[in-house]
């Protein structure tokens, strides 16, 4: 492999995050198919570069073969750039894809947590409620949810969860005022909003219908990174407040229905 | 024991879609239909035992009829609770050949046909004696296929005999199959050890004895680097002279390779799953709960920095827009060349200039005799000819005359030049030959005055 033909690999890799060699040539990119097809002539020598080089941008080259995952034939590879955990990747753009959230100046803030949120709840359907650990990649075939689900979801987390919790301990809480300030139309905008930004940033595929199915790099990406990055997050907890969980956590703030509330009048 | 379960299953699909009385166009919906049997799969157990009996029968006595008492006795052995009635009854529905529709395609046309061979037992006419039916024992040898990896081992043996025998074709076919069967198997284990991390318990009985099955996969490990070696001697053209030619070389090789590739990952991963196995703690492990940690991030948010690098770690994020890309120039870029340097003195050696720039070089010689000659009056080719080409004049010079008087616009440099052809043929001497040509002449006109010129004015 030549440096040039290095530098068109990497430089197709860092755009598009993946390149699939398919003996399936129909409806895919030309260029990708040419690049795919040096990549798994590559030597091993190449290949060691090419690795190495992503590792310096702050990402892991990892290749797939049908034995490895559902969803790649017999005799197909995909390679794909996955983040590397706790190293920062300077060829990316966060603010870009935050203004994808909340294009107005000065809504930063507001981009930032609907996209967490948002980001966090699709997590949850393709995850949690199909009883799937982080590391069941093979699965990815069937992790697919329906916009109305997300939204549903959404409204179900600020409605029984976020607007139940006690706004006195939550005083200048930003991520509560944001959510808890949702009239009700902002969900939908800003869950297509959430849809179309992944889907462009290679992390949903968009089955029509209203109807998304995670791809291979956000399965691959979760396995990678959920130990070093999320696991924490959820461990602090546990460790907190053993056995109990996020339960234990928010119970003390949860606001308890008023029995009985109109019958003194 | 025979397995009877996945003919079963297969039937029973197969059998729906034979009893559907759907029209055309009509809803697309299929109605689960009840079948709740006796629910305790008694039949069908005494089925297997009973084929399992008349195929040993008819093993150790050449296909002939056993007799009831002897297939009752048999699959009491087993089945001691089966009565004889009950394997008389079994002994019935399965000699009853059941009449099925079946399309049958002919070439271009297809007719659908009455199908009645559908027996597995067939029962001797006035007796209650059984033996299998040709379908039987195809069925038989359907349910014992086993596709089971535990025998890949034998699977690669045949197919390294056929690589021998140079029969790609056959190679290619047990290629397939082989990979296939291993590509499901092996995706299977990815999802058993997947789902068993984060310490979930898998099912002990998933693979009784895994230290055998590794070994078993060690052993086909080694018989396919065995089959990679014949193809490098196929390769070499050193394999039977018989080899089949229309399968692709290079194709045999790249299967054989994913081959390899593929068992000795599945080796990987049965290592993989007894170790997770060991350090595996409870079976019920729940999955991450996220929408608990989105409530958690509300009660407790996390700082900017914090959700920029969850963010930036495993959110949605591109690239920067601007930077340099090796697609970018591609095309835009040439390579820089080192330009040769210009010769001062020339050899043409014996190049030999062409028509028209030897025609331009004669007329800058004789241009000034050429205008004065006109300005006399007119210059006929002959005149032409005499002057310029005669005597001591050459080929060259005569194709120049010719030039020069057919086409005067290409050197004149005097105004108001007319060439007139006259129907006259002259005849001209050359230094080695004789031309015979037309009348052609090339003379001053007067400049026409404006006051002559013709008036069309009404």
């Amino acid at each position: 492999m030549t440096p040039f033909e290095l530098g068109r690999i990497s430089a197709y890799l860092l755009k598009h995050r993946k390149i699939e060699f398919r003996k399936e040539k129909r409806g895919r990119h030309k260029e990708e198919h040419e690049l795919a097809e040096l990549l798994k002539d590559a030597p091993q020598e190449s290949m060691t570069d090419l690795c190495e080089l992503m590792n310096g941008y702050g990402f892991d080259l990892i290749t797939l073969t049908t034995f490895d995952v559902s969803g790649i034939g017999s005799g197909e590879r995909v390679f794909m750039l996955s983040r590397k955990p706790n190293v920062e990747c300077p060829l990316l753009d966060l603010p870009r894809a935050l203004e994808r959230i909340e294009s107005a100046r000065g809504r930063t803030v507001q981009a930032k947590v609907w996209l967490t949120q948002f980001w966090l709840l699709h997590l949850d359907l393709i995850y949690t409620q199909r009883d799937r650990g982080t590391d069941e990649r093979n699965k990815w075939l069937d992790a697919t949810f329906t916009k109305d689900a997300l939204i549903e979801a959404m409204r179900e987390h600020i409605n029984d969860g976020v607007r139940r919790l006690n706004p006195e301990a939550l005083a200048d809480n930003e991520v509560y005022e944001v959510l808890t300030s949702e009239k009700g139309v902002s969900i939908d905008r800003y869950a297509q909003r959430f849809l179309d930004l992944m889907v462009d940033a290679f992390m949903l595929e968009d089955k029509g219908n209203g109807i998304y199915r995670q791809t291979l790099l956000s399965a691959v990406e979760m396995k990678e990174n959920y130990g070093r990055i999320l696991e924490p997050l959820m461990l602090t907890d546990r460790e907190k407040l053993p056995g109990k969980g996020f339960a234990g956590i928010t119970e003390p703030l949860l606001v308890e229905p008023v029995h009985g509330e109109g019958e003194a009048a | 024991m025979i397995d009877l379960s996945p003919l079963l299953k297969v039937s029973v699909r197969l059998l729906d879609l034979h009893d559907s009385s759907r029209g055309p166009g009509a809803s697309t919906q299929y109605q689960t239909e009840e079948r709740p049997g006796l629910k305790d799969g008694r039949y069908v157990s005494i089925a297997s035992e009973v084929l399992a009996a008349l195929q040993e029968s008819g093993k150790q006595s050449g296909d002939e009829y056993a007799s009831l008492d002897y297939v009752v006795l048999q699959v009491r052995e087993t089945l001691d609770w089966a009565h004889e009635l009950d394997v008389e009854f079994v002994l019935n529905v399965l000699s009853r050949p059941t009449e099925l529709k079946l399309r049958q395609t002919d070439g271009e046309s297809s007719h659908v046909i009455g199908d009645k061979e559908t027996n597995l037992v067939e029962k001797a006419a006035h007796l209650s004696e059984y033996r299998l039916s040709r379908l039987g024992r195809k069925a038989l040898a359907m349910a014992t296929d086993n596709l089971d990896l535990a025998y890949i081992e034998g699977d690669v043996t045949k197919l390294l005999r056929a690589l021998e025998t140079g029969k790609l074709e056959q190679s290619m076919r047990f290629l397939d199959r082989l990979i296939d069967q291993l590509r499901t198997e092996q995706l299977a284990l990815v999802s058993i050890i997947e789902k068993s991390s984060g310490g979930r318990r898998v099912l002990d009985t998933l693979f009784d004895d895994l230290e055998n099955f590794e070994g078993t996969m060690r052993r086909a490990a080694e018989l396919v680097n065995k089959a990679q070696a014949q193809v490098s001697v196929l390769a070499r053209g050193a394999g039977p002279k018989n080899m089949d030619q229309d399968v692709p070389f290079g194709l045999v090789q790249d299967r054989v390779r994913e081959l390899q590739r593929g068992i000795v990952g599945y080796s990987r991963r049965l290592s993989e799953l007894a170790s997770k196995s060991l350090s595996a703690t409870s079976t019920s492990v729940p999955a991450p709960a996220f929408a608990k940690l989105a409530l958690r991030m509300v009660v407790l948010p996390p700082n900017a920095l914090q959700t920029d690098f969850i963010l930036q770690e495993m959110g949605p994020v591109f690239p920067h827009l601007n930077y340099p890309m090796g697609t970018d120039w591609r095309h835009s870029i040439k390579p820089k060349t080192i330009k040769a340097a210009q010769s001062i003195s020339l050899d043409l050696g014996e190049f030999s200039l062409p028509p028209e720039d030897r025609f331009l070089e004669w007329m800058g010689k004789n241009q000034t005799a050429f205008n004065a000659r006109i300005a006399q009056g007119p210059l006929t080719i002959q005149d032409a000819i005499r002057h310029w080409a005669s005597e001591e004049g050459t080929e060259s010079d005569f194709a120049c005359v010719v030039a020069a008087l057919t086409s005067p616009e290409e050197w004149l440099t005097l105004e108001g030049v007319q060439s007139v052809m006259d129907r006259t043929l002259t005849i001209s001497a050359l230094p080695g030959a004789d031309v015979m040509h037309s009348s052609l002449s090339l003379s001053l006109i007067s400049p026409t005055l404006p006051e002559e010129s013709p008036n069309d004015a009404i």
